[in-house]
């Protein structure tokens, strides 16, 4: 046994000691601990084949569109948009004839419905990152096929919906959407890390049961002297708050862990999305010989959780980023594609998938009467 | 402008001439026997003094002189430096803001015992006491009374100006802070009156060469008031400061600088490496190494009193959750700061060597070197000097990482090794290094390099290892090593080698030291209560209670800083 391995064995040993598991629990028995280091949507691109037909508008261009739409005259609407963006905020004249350019005094990013529906450019293409979840491969209605895997009959209608959005389009790997790739860099500096804990009964070196465990940390990410990615080997707690804790049972062969669908929650922060809750969870992690690990999470979840995630930011998300909010209200509500509305037969969650890139990490039991957002008076007692 | 720079220059040339011109000395010229030796106080002296006599409050901000290393030890370039003219610009800059700070409206109450009868103007009283105390520690020593009545003199004419007792009295500290008297610290010679004839080192001096030594500071009120009283030219009163300052918690900034100083960290501020083959490594990992192993030496030489020779050994350590990442080991501190561990037997991992700061230190930015790792091992903590590669050698084949027949280090040097001209000093160097080679530039553990297993085994003098703790295990055995750190910590606390004179005080020192267990404060003990610690040169100059203010008198210099 060489020596990287004695250190990775030694490293293995000391996380299953950190996690509680005793030696004597299982003599084989092994942990694995990770860190995430980038959560972003699992969009797929090439570049050429995924949006055929173009991509969707930049925002001065949906903006003078749209407001022809309303009504404004072309006058009024160059006047308007004259500096576009500018700076001064909410003082550019622009902004509040965008923000109501449904029936002139809503708000159209809380009420979408007040205009119609602009068009969105969705996915054509034929390759998509994520599942099959609903079971029914080759026959499913998606026609996605994931690249990686092969699998057919992907569902992943959050890409077909934002994947010709230029921030939101994908890039092959080691690539990342540059918008889903920003938020989370920005993020993670203020938000408590994430670590994923795979254990196997049996140890790794052989196919089998894997109990995958999802936890808040109680502090954030570590970065690296690059800065890109999180320090690897860091140790972590878990925040004890149930909230944050996810136990999931699975598989894995040869070094890819899967599991079984499951419920699944990632408490987040509204800078990017409130909270992630898929039900019919899918996962497959790739633990890779140095240290990494890559894969893809994914499952339906609220398509409306996913729009107020990007409009609450409102006018300044959708021309920064070149996303038009009521068109894209109207394409999730189009796309979703599981759990209907018992009285309006309308779905309500969406399909879902994104990309996990983490690195090895040491995780450390709770600390009792601590959490990751401890508020008073219990923040007075926490050390 | 100008009227300042002209000070300033002026300042700056007084410097040089008012200490006998030690200033910048050749290589050849270096002070070998106990000749005059005058030290500039170096960045975390200057720090230090400021907070003893300030508080911690007090920042201190800006560019200091670089500092120069000879024989091993920036404490010896101390000896040789000066102060240049733009050097001397950025003193007065910390300088005024130093004072501007002690005299603010936020820490006037605290730091300055008076009061004025009117804030708005002079006051001669206020000024003389807060001048007269600051300046004794400053000066680390009393004010004439020419030099106090100097100080309130361009307090009291600032405060008129400005029509404020405070910022005169800025003022006038912020030209005390530039001083030589401050900046530089002098050995000063007076007519010993038990031996006629003969010179001894003042009491004030004395004061200052233990304190600098023992704490690395300047001089408490307790030790300035034995000298004061006559008792440190007594082997009792001595004996008593001595006893009294290493039993207390500031040894430990004592012993810190100089390790520091000894072990080289003052390279770490130019260390860089490849962030793309070393993610792990950053600035704050450079940080925490060079205080992993000041804490590591410091914990084993003062909280448990051990023996020297152990910091080669000793698995005992502390760490903070970055640097564990770098050592892959776990590490729960929610606060992010330090906490005690201890490496396994079965960890490579064995004393200060083996530390990141070590390995790190004493490699290349993108790959190890066990060439460095060696020649630290030789010239740092044995003191063997290896002689400098001649200047026409082709490192090529050793810098070829990549070169798929040699696919290790080990492998590299070999080759490099045939060249006859190298083999020499490599021979000396690399079977050192390879020792280490388990570790790699960033201080992290590997097992093999381009896909070949790392072969550890190595020989030091003869030694033969075959991991980095059986290095360890052979340096810690090596009567070299102990006898390095006397020579210098002697020499730290001169300023200079010993002289060819004082051969039977170093040899008496090694043996005392050997005898004692190899317990370092008792090394420092015995330096500072040896008589050949306060040897003299007769002074040549007369000016020896004000050599500044006398030689400036002398070269027509009467005129200090006071802009």
């Amino acid at each position: 046994m060489s020596l990287k391995s004695k250190a990775g064995l030694a490293a293995s040993l000391a996380a299953i000691a950190l996690c509680g598991l005793g030696a004597s629990a299982a003599s084989a028995a092994e942990t694995r601990s990770f860190v995430i280091s980038y959560f972003y949507d699992a969009n797929w691109s090439d570049g050429k084949t995924d949006c055929p037909t173009g991509l969707n508008l930049s925002a001065i261009d949906f903006y003078r569109r749209d407001l022809a739409k309303a009504g404004h005259s072309h006058d009024e609407i160059e006047a308007a948009l004259k500096d576009f963006p500018g700076e001064g905020g909410l003082k550019q004249p622009w902004v509040p004839l965008v923000a109501h350019r449904g029936n002139g005094k809503d708000n159209v990013y809380a009420h979408p419905e007040t205009m119609a529906d602009p068009g969105m450019i969705e996915v054509t293409g034929h390759y998509s990152y994520g599942f099959n979840l609903d079971g029914k491969g080759a026959a499913s209605p998606s026609k996605f096929e994931d690249p990686d895997t092969h699998e057919k009959g992907v569902n992943n209608n959050l890409y077909k919906v934002e994947g010709c959005i230029r921030s939101y389009r994908g890039l092959p790997p080691p690539g990342r959407p540059s918008l889903p790739e920003n938020l989370w860099d920005v993020l993670r500096d203020v938000i408590p890390a994430w670590l994923i804990t795979v254990t196997a009964p049996n140890g790794f070196d052989k196919d089998g049961p894997v109990t995958v465990t999802w936890d808040r940390a109680l502090g954030r990410i570590t970065r690296d002297a690059s800065g890109a990615v999180a320090q690897q080997d860091m140790t972590y707690q878990v925040d004890p708050d149930p909230r944050s804790h996810n136990e999931l049972k699975g598989s894995v062969k040869g070094n890819v862990v899967s599991i079984e669908p499951a419920d699944f929650r990632m408490v987040l922060d509204p800078y990017l999305q409130p909270e992630i809750k898929f039900q019919q969870t899918h996962m497959r992690l790739t633990m890779n010989a140095d240290g990494t690990a890559r894969g893809v999470i994914g499952g339906y979840q609220p398509w409306s959780t996913v729009y107020y995630g990007f409009a609450d930011q409102g006018h300044i998300k959708e021309y920064a980023a070149s996303i038009n909010l009521p068109a894209l209200y109207y394409a999730l509500k189009r796309n979703a594609d599981y759990d209907p509305d018992p009285k309006t037969g309308e779905n309500r969650q969406i399909s879902s998938a994104y990309i996990i890139e983490a690195v090895r990490a040491f995780v450390a039991p709770t600390v009792p009467n601590k959490t990751a957002f401890a508020v008073a008076p219990n923040a007075a007692k926490v050390q | 402008m100008s009227h300042v720079k002209k000070t300033l220059a002026t300042a700056a040339v007084m410097l040089t001439v008012a200490y006998g011109g030690v200033a910048l000395l050749a290589e050849d010229s270096k002070p070998t026997g106990p000749d005059a030796v005058t030290r500039r106080l170096s960045q975390q002296q200057y720090r230090q003094v400021i907070t003893d006599v300030f508080g911690p409050t007090i920042k201190v901000g800006g560019r200091f002189e670089p500092d120069i290393r000879r024989d091993g030890l920036l404490a010896m370039g101390s000896s040789q430096v000066s102060v240049t003219a733009s050097g001397l610009e950025e003193y007065d800059k910390i300088a005024r803001n130093v004072a501007s700070q002690v005299v603010s409206e936020a820490n006037r109450d605290t730091l300055i015992p008076c009061k004025p009868a009117n804030a708005k103007q002079a006051d001669d009283a206020c000024a003389s006491q807060f001048l007269a105390e600051t300046g004794r520690m400053l000066y680390r020593r009393p004010l004439s009374k020419e030099e106090l009545a100097s100080r309130v003199k361009v307090a009291n004419d600032a405060a008129v100006g400005l029509k404020d007792f405070y910022s005169g009295l800025g003022i006038s500290l912020s030209t005390m802070l530039v001083s030589p008297k401050f900046l530089f610290r002098g050995e000063v010679a007076e007519a010993d009156p038990d031996h006629a004839g003969q010179y001894r080192m003042d009491a004030y001096s004395k004061a200052s060469q233990l304190s600098f030594f023992l704490w690395d500071s300047a001089p408490d009120p307790q030790l300035l008031a034995a000298a004061e009283k006559g008792e440190l030219n007594t082997d009792a009163g001595l004996k008593k400061q001595v006893d009294r300052m290493v039993a207390s918690p500031r040894i430990e900034g004592g012993v810190r600088a100089f390790f520091t100083d000894m072990l080289g960290f003052d390279e770490f501020e130019t260390l860089a490496k490849d962030s793309m083959i070393f993610p792990k490594f950053n600035t704050s990992v450079a940080k925490d190494a060079q205080e992993q192993t000041l804490r590591t030496i410091t914990n084993l030489l003062i909280t448990e009193k051990g023996d020297y020779r152990d910091i080669f050994t000793t698995r005992k350590t502390a760490l903070t959750p970055m640097l564990a990442s770098v050592y892959g080991v776990p590490l729960v501190a929610p606060d992010g700061g330090w906490k005690p561990y201890e490496f396994p037997e079965t960890d490579p991992r064995a004393g200060i060597i083996s530390q990141v700061a070590f390995v790190a230190l004493h490699s290349h930015p993108g790959r190890s070197s066990p060439t460095l790792r060696g020649k630290a091992v030789r010239e740092v903590l044995l003191c063997q000097k290896v002689p400098t590669p001649p200047a026409n050698v082709n490192f090529t084949l050793v810098q070829d990482t990549k070169n798929p027949q040699y696919k290790t280090a080990r492998a590299r040097l070999a080759a490099h090794a045939t060249d006859a001209t190298c083999a020499g000093c490599h021979k000396i160097m690399d079977p050192i290094g390879l020792g280490l080679e388990e570790f790699d530039s960033g201080g992290s553990l590997r097992s093999s390099e381009n896909g070949v297993e790392i072969d550890n085994s190595g020989v030091l003098d003869g030694v033969k290892f075959t991991d980095a703790a059986g290095l360890a295990k052979a340096v810690h055995d090596n009567p070299a090593a102990p006898a390095c750190v006397v020579s210098r910590a002697m020499a730290y606390g001169l300023g200079r080698l010993p002289a060819k004179t004082e051969t039977g005080w170093q040899t008496a020192m090694q043996d005392g030291f050997k005898q004692a267990n190899y317990r370092f404060p008792d090394l420092m003990r015995a330096i500072a209560t040896s008589p050949e610690f306060y040897r003299v040169a007769p002074p040549t100059m007369g000016a020896l209670d004000n050599p500044a203010s006398k030689l400036a008198q002398k070269t027509g210099n009467t005129q200090e800083i006071q802009q």
